[in-house]
């Protein structure tokens, strides 16, 4: 029942995604054109309608929802495997391995004719800051965890700037750099969406095949152990899923921080903790929230909104509450 | 199921590394409790770490009904053979079923979840342990007496005929750890095997049948044998650096310099 409703709620904010925006489009219009496409319909709509519905703004907010879907799925694996609720890819400086590395991308032209390239490269980045911080992460140590994240997060951010700075001798590699750091759906396209959807569909059935494994996990890793939990299997394949969604998402839209730390939590009060709701709610959650972003992002004209923003200035103090909260326990 | 060790031997540190117990020769057979006791740092969690197949020993062999243990599949293991730390971090709240359901996860089917018959076990393991009224409570709400009921339901959820507890009494008041303890009897009367690291000498004497002492001197000695011989003064005095008088009922514990006439327990006026 809750499901139904939360996936008619996303359907119905797509829709509306379809009309917000410049132009005068309805309803009916977005449904001709979603019909004629479908092979339903037999009138084509106006070219101009039918450009602006199914070239622009479909392939966008279908990005977005997947993206946010991503972000959120891969902050429930990220808080599983940490067993920390403080525990986020942005929050993580995993979000910033895979900008630096994508950056690194942009700078050598692999961008180019190659759709893969840069979020097979924010994959790697991703994946990288995930390995050190489990080396150095101990058993229930949130302090440690997220001061290893800052260090490794600025650590990559020193590097995207070193990397920017040599950029900006470029005028349009520096314009188009900075515009992806600050991250957009702006013109992200059907084959934006095309490169996206292998690595996030591998993804999401790594991470819901580790679901009775997270589960486990949350009793401590001997407790996991003992169950029967290959530890090291569970967290180099959680590794890949969380690097493959993180890494995917921040190549396509830049650096968007909070959504897998907020939506988490909110999925586990509403659903509860075991990972085989908890996964799919804050998917659905994460595509939630990034489309009604995209929607406000939209529907602001003069300047474009970087949805990264939004997130960071609801999702900042939920952390710092979170914190709060965290110390306020025995 | 038997559990039977052959020359065990672990150390920590190092180097040089301090040997914690060597050539030990344990035989754990159905129906038995075992006490294991030792100071501090003896090792009683390394030992039970490594019967538990968490940690291989540095030397010796481990097998369960005759199989090497590090031979047998991980999900076997996890079927026979089930392991309570001393603590149990929680770093989500859970309601209690949920939690006693995880120790259906050598059982589950990857693809299907948990089913009714898996339900049916979880409701078992609660009514064996006097918890079917807790199933809908958080963790968070329970007593320390009902949280070890509830984690005891969660290793029997397992199946495993064989289990391992590290200090389970060690936070509970003496009420609660005398009805723990009356409860793994039962448990162990049904054909299970028990091993419990505890503190409580007394305890041990009373509800093991056989105990192994860790720590003892030439270190890395150990003795093991049935609990009441075992944990006599001659064994416990030195081993804990106190000095122990039996009398019928049990134990009683003073420090070396202390006079056991002090508050007037004790009657020989000794020391």
């Amino acid at each position: 029942m809750g499901w139904l409703v939360a996936v008619l709620v996303t359907v119905g904010l797509l829709l509306v995604a379809m009309t917000t925006g410049p132009g005068d489009v309805g309803l009916p219009d977005v449904f001709a054109v979603l019909a004629h496409h479908l092979g339903f319909g037999t009138s084509a709509s106006a070219p101009i309608l039918d450009a602006l519905i199914w070239d622009l703004r479909l392939p966008r907010s279908l990005l977005a929802a997947l993206l946010g879907a991503a972000l959120g799925f891969a902050g429930a694996i990220t808080q599983g495997l940490f067993r920390n609720p403080m525990a986020e890819p942005g929050v993580l400086g995993v979000s910033a391995g895979a900008a630096t590395l994508a950056v690194l991308g942009f700078t050598l032209g692999l961008d180019t004719g190659n759709t893969f390239a840069v979020p097979v490269l924010a994959a790697m980045g991703a994946g990288a800051v995930l390995l050190i911080l489990l080396a150095l992460s101990r058993e229930g140590e949130t302090t440690s965890l997220l001061l290893s994240g800052i260090a490794l997060g600025a650590m990559c951010g020193a590097l995207t700037t070193l990397m920017l700075a040599v950029d900006t001798s470029r005028w349009d590699l520096g314009i188009k750099v900075v515009r992806w750091l600050m991250g957009s759906f702006e013109g992200r396209s059907w084959g934006h969406l095309q490169g996206a959807l292998l690595p996030l569909a591998a993804g999401f059935a790594v991470g819901a095949w580790l679901r009775l494994d997270l589960d486990a996990l949350q009793l401590g890793q001997d407790t996991a152990a003992s169950l029967g939990v290959d530890l090291v299997r569970t967290q180099r394949l959680a590794l890949f899923a969380v690097a493959l969604l993180v890494g995917a998402a921040t190549a396509l839209s830049g650096v968007i921080g909070f959504i897998g730390l907020v939506v988490p939590h909110v999925a586990r009060m509403l659903g509860g903790a075991s990972h085989a709701r908890l996964l799919p709610l804050s998917a659905l959650g994460g595509a939630l929230a990034l489309l009604v972003i995209d929607i406000v992002a939209r529907s602001i004209q003069g300047f474009v909104l970087p949805p990264g923003t939004i997130t960071a200035l609801v999702g900042a103090p939920f952390f710092l509450w979170l914190l709060r909260r965290q110390d306020g326990q025995p | 199921m038997s559990l039977q060790t052959n020359g065990l031997g672990a150390h920590v540190g190092g180097p040089p590394a301090r040997w914690l117990f060597r050539e030990l020769q344990l035989s754990i057979e159905p129906g038995q409790v075992w006490a294991l006791v030792g100071p501090n740092g003896s090792g009683k969690s390394t030992l039970l770490r490594c019967l538990a197949g968490l940690r291989s020993p540095a030397e010796g062999t481990i097998s369960l009904q005759g199989q090497a243990l590090e031979q047998m599949s991980r999900r076997d293991r996890a079927q026979k053979l089930a392991y309570l730390p001393q603590l149990t971090p929680l770093y989500h709240d859970l309601p209690v079923r949920r939690l006693v359901m995880l120790g259906r996860a050598p059982h589950l089917s990857r693809w299907r979840g948990p089913t009714r018959d898996d339900a049916t076990q979880v409701d078992e393991a609660l009514r064996r342990v006097e918890a079917h009224d807790l199933a809908d409570r958080r963790i968070s709400t329970l007593s320390g007496g009902e949280r070890q009921r509830v984690m005891l339901a969660r290793l029997l959820a397992t199946g495993a005929r064989v289990l391992l507890l590290d200090e389970p009494t060690t936070a509970l008041d003496i009420g609660h750890a005398l009805r723990f303890l009356a409860l793994c009897r039962n448990l162990a009367a049904e054909g299970t095997a028990i091993v419990l690291a505890m503190h409580e000498l007394e305890l041990a004497r009373r509800y093991a049948d056989q105990a192994v002492c860790l720590g003892l001197s030439p270190s890395p000695a150990h003795r093991l044998g049935p609990a009441p011989q075992v944990l006599g003064p001659e064994v416990l005095g030195p081993l804990f650096d106190v000095q122990v008088r039996e009398h019928p009922d049990g134990l009683s514990f003073y420090t070396p310099d202390q006079r056991q006439t002090d508050r007037g327990i004790g009657s020989s006026g000794d020391t």
